[in-house]
């Protein structure tokens, strides 16, 4: 198959080096590795954290080391050492932290130009705000301002524990409670930081919302805990993309996001995953085990979960639905990418609980050299969910003949009056397609991307403009040259 | 100590490892060729004990009241000469009561041509080193815990040898019944069932209940398909409905051959199928078609695995749940696609019906695919009726009562209509219709 001609050109663009992987050399302000109470109340101690904080990371951390590491997932995973990680890790910054962009550390401003992040440009010019998380303390922070007019609070997770620990108090852990699973729990005992996003009743959010994840310091597991309210009427949308430097050795990323909706709110949560996914052998690479938990709770309340997700070695992640207030919707939409040695086992949850709540799920998984990609979904109509409807689309493609798509989609059903449906299919691209673009004057190459590009369709416009078009060009690259 | 607080604290494994030195080292015990496979299986199985919700397998069916009950080996008992519930002219009948092949109540001599049907007890008779050796050779790398209890326990069954191109006119009608009044009593048949190549063969296995004892019944049937012969399977279970029914088929296909399963659930109070379908030659095909449909307090689980080991084979799946009343039916599909089975054609639709509510469906199509020239897809739903048929058929002068037994019935027997014997096809017609004259 390698004598093909198209092979080769394929393969020099698959080839190409990871292209955010450099290493930002900033001092870091690191605690030394290892995991006991006292790292935990150093931690809670300096962020500057309010009692309630450290009672909950502590109570998280003692329920953890009760709990064993899961293996149900279709995933092979080296094992972890969790006192070999270090768990804090913050860029020095000046003693009273910058209050402009021109007080940010002009290394890090030079990070953020390399990851194409052109923060006042973006600013000014697409009307976004960053809050960008680097190594687990946010530097710099835009638009608060404007935000702040609109009564919108978009701030660190930290920082809201300052400002606004009753809001913090009354919404951390009541979607994904300290208890809910391994990773989890270990993200409630050691996170750092994060985005903190309350919109108020009956207000729109003016922009998009952004966070630019970046872990940084050799061997720091990154814990993000992100919570997102929306109270009555409220409509947010917001985005997350990630990148991470080169390195040999698998980094944990443990992270946590919670959405909480109330009434008629409305909120829409896009992520492009592009973590470093290994070498071409398997080597290295980030392991991506999130939870990510979405409370419907007020009568027709919304939340949209869409995701492209082209890096990371192993990505273990479940973005869900809990429909619990009448009438609610519940979407996800997913493009998961396995190349190379990269695994992923993922999918959603929705849990119909009130009445006449709908959910729509449409995965689409691509697998090519040795990777396997799993869709493990779970449907489940409660009793209480009269008139419940699911309609859920899960496809594959595969590239190449090493690598493997799965399939694991639970339907538990207890009402009569609710609709559940589930399709799969599996395909590769076929002979007779590529025949097609090539008579009619298309590259092999365009050709193939055209046709995955439209495999994906379905979920790309759900994305946001300008996510749209980076998860195309991300798409191209993670894959081209791996088709046969 | 009353006999139960004395069960209770033992485990299940303590409680019938003390049942089987009663079976086979009691002074009319039979000196039993494959006691040593029988011992090595019963260890394993007090080892891994009756499998629990925390096994991905048993997610959805909790084995809990089978556990805590034990139920003795039964012995053989007289029945009426000429059962009513048996099918009429479905075959040549080979009947076993309470596990025990009965020799007065089957139709099997003289032998139908180039068939050669033994009682499992004959064959352990005659040649036990033959089937020591059968036993190792499809046992599993991985035996399920209640797959080594049926081997520690089986006393008798059917072993049935199809001669190359043999091709019988009639089925071969298996019936496994309970005795009136068989209680606390627990049966572990097995079927053997062998098509040389190109022969071509219908096996039905009829399970039929006692009228109000608690009962066991943990049946093997193991069903090699030769190349290019032809395996047609009905699989009728109408245990009673205090009854426990675990069923284990596993069937390996050839070179084109072709094994076609028809798996009606109705009876037991909690019944399990595990169908295990290797295509081990290209060209080879499996059809499973399956009814689950619980009632009452029922729980009906269907667990199918469709094995494509070899290039160029094709399967087709068609499962549907039909549950009313408190009842639970679990349907859980896997169809995997071995490295190299290319060209691999799988199809799988579990189409499933909640008539009221407190009923319960859980259904789980799965693929595992590891090859890339493949078509696989699976479809799987869960509904209620079609308000608009409702409306046509009400408009046309039905009740609502009768046009939702019809719809209801339409839905199930779509699995019934393509059995290729038309007695069973009529019997299981009758049955429907009966039992969704009630529900409805």
């Amino acid at each position: 198959m390698s004598s093909n001609p198209r092979d080769e050109s394929l393969e020099a663009l698959v080839g190409q080096k990871y292209r955010h992987g450099f290493v930002t050399d900033i001092e870091a302000d690191t605690v030394p590795p290892g995991l006991n109470e006292d790292v935990i109340r150093l931690i809670s101690h300096k962020k500057g954290e309010p009692q309630f904080m450290l009672d909950w990371r502590l109570k998280a951390y003692r329920h953890w080391l009760t709990m064993r590491e899961p293996h149900w997932a279709h995933l092979r995973i080296a094992p972890l050492d969790y006192q070999a990680i270090s768990y804090y890790s913050a860029p020095k910054a000046r003693e009273d932290g910058p209050k402009s962009l021109d007080e940010v550390d002009p290394k890090l401003l030079e990070t953020y130009d390399k990851l194409g992040i052109p923060l006042h440009e973006r600013a000014r010019l697409a009307g976004v705000a960053v809050d960008a998380v680097f190594d687990s303390v946010s530097v710099a922070t835009t638009f608060k301002e404007r935000l702040g007019k609109a009564g919108v609070i978009f701030c660190s997770f930290s920082e809201a524990v300052q400002k606004h620990p009753e809001l913090v108090e009354k919404y951390l852990g009541t979607v994904v409670p300290y208890t809910d699973n391994y990773f989890a729990t270990l993200n409630s005992a050691v996170f750092t930081d994060g985005s903190f996003v309350f919109v108020p009743k009956g207000v729109r959010c003016p922009m998009e919302l952004s966070t630019y994840f970046r872990i940084n310091a050799a061997k720091t597991g990154q814990f993000e805990r992100t919570l997102i309210v929306a109270e009555e009427g409220a409509y947010v949308s917001y985005l997350e993309g990630c990148t991470a430097p080169m390195r040999d050795e698998n980094q944990l990323h443990a992270a946590v996001v919670e959405l909480v909706a109330l009434d008629d709110a409305t909120i829409k949560y896009s992520t492009v995953q592009n973590w470093y996914p290994g070498d071409k052998e398997g080597k290295g690479g980030i392991y991506n085990f999130v939870t990510k938990r979405g409370a419907c709770r007020g009568k027709r309340s919304k939340i949209s979960w869409t995701q492209v997700e082209t890096g990371s070695a192993i990505t273990w992640k479940y973005p869900s639905c809990i429909l619990t207030g009448d009438n609610s919707i519940g979407e996800f939409y997913s493009v998961a990418v396995a190349n190379n040695y990269q695994q992923a086992d993922t999918g959603t949850k929705m849990i119909h609980i009130g009445r006449n709540t709908r959910s729509t799920i449409v995965s689409k998984g691509i697998s090519a050299g040795h990777g396997q990609n799993s869709y493990r979904g779970l449907v489940k109509v409660l009793p209480s969910a009269i008139n419940a409807r699911n309609h859920t689309q899960c496809d594959s493609l595969l590239m190449g003949d090493l690598c493997g798509a799965h399939t694991f989609p639970y339907m538990e059903v207890r009402t009569p009056t609710a609709s559940v449906e589930h399709e799969a299919t599996t395909s590769k691209i076929g002979d007779d397609q590529l025949f097609y673009c090539l008579s009619r004057g298309i590259s092999e190459e365009d050709a193939v991307n055209m046709i995955v590009n439209g495999f994906c369709k379905a979920v790309f416009k759900e994305l946001p403009m300008e996510f749209a078009v980076e998860a195309q060009n991300l798409l191209a690259v993670s894959l081209e040259g791996s088709v046969g | 100590m009353s006999v139960a607080t004395l069960q209770e604290s033992r485990s299940a494994g303590e409680r019938y490892r003390a049942a089987f030195d009663e079976r086979w080292r009691g002074n009319d015990a039979p000196n039993d060729a494959l006691i040593d496979l029988r011992r090595a299986a019963l260890e394993r199985f007090a080892a891994a004990g009756f499998p629990t919700q925390r096994q991905e397998d048993w997610k959805y069916t909790n084995l809990r009241r089978l556990e805590a009950r034990t139920f003795a080996p039964a012995t053989p008992a007289a029945v009426s000469a000429n059962d009513p519930r048996w099918i009429a002219n479905a075959g040549t009948r080979i009947v076993l009561v309470n596990g025990h092949c009965m020799p007065g109540l089957s139709t099997i001599e003289p032998q139908l041509p180039g068939m050669t049907l033994l009682t499992l007890k004959q064959w352990l008779e005659r040649d036990p080193a033959a089937v020591a050796a059968f036993i190792a050779q499809t046992s599993r790398a991985q035996p399920s815990a209640l797959e080594d209890f049926n081997l520690a326990f089986f006393e008798d069954g059917v072993v049935l040898d199809l001669a190359a191109s043999a091709t019988p006119d009639q089925p071969i009608y298996i019936v496994h019944q309970w005795s009136d009044g068989a209680a606390q009593v627990m049966s572990n048949p097995r079927v053997v069932v062998r098509a040389a190549a190109n022969s071509r063969c219908i096996v039905i296995e009829h399970f039929i209940g006692a009228t109000a004892g608690e009962s066991f019944t943990n049946a093997v049937c193991e069903i090699d398909v030769a190349a290019g012969a032809s395996v047609e399977h009905y699989r009728i279970q109408q245990e009673s409905t205090r009854g426990f029914h675990i069923g284990h088929v596993n069937v390996r296909v050839q070179q084109n051959g072709r094994y076609a399963s028809h798996d009606i659930a109705l009876g037991a109070s909690l019944a399990r199928v595990n169908l295990s379908t290797t295509l081990q030659g290209s060209g080879a095909h499996a059809a499973l078609n399956g009814l689950l449909a619980p009632l009452g307090t029922q729980h009906l689980d269907a667990h199918t695995t469709i094995d494509h080991a070899a290039p160029h084979t094709t399967s087709d799946e068609n499962y549907r749940g039909v549950a009313g009343e408190r009842g639970r039916g679990v349907f859980n599909g896997k169809v995997i696609v071995r490295p190299g089975a290319q060209k691999t054609d799988a199809r799988q639709s579990s189409r499933n019906l909640l008539l009221n509510p407190g009923a319960e469906i859980d259904t789980k199509p799965e693929l595992e695919i590891y090859a890339n020239d493949v078509k696989c897809s699976h479809g799987a739903t869960t509904g209620q009726l079609d308000a608009a048929a409702l409306f046509y058929l009400r408009s046309r002068g039905l009740d609502e009562a009768a046009a939702r037994a019809l719809l209801i019935r339409a839905f199930a027997e779509s699995i019934v209509t393509s059995l290729g014997s038309p007695a069973v096809r009529s019997y299981l017609e009758q049955l429907l219709h009966e039992r969704y004259k009630v529900i409805a």
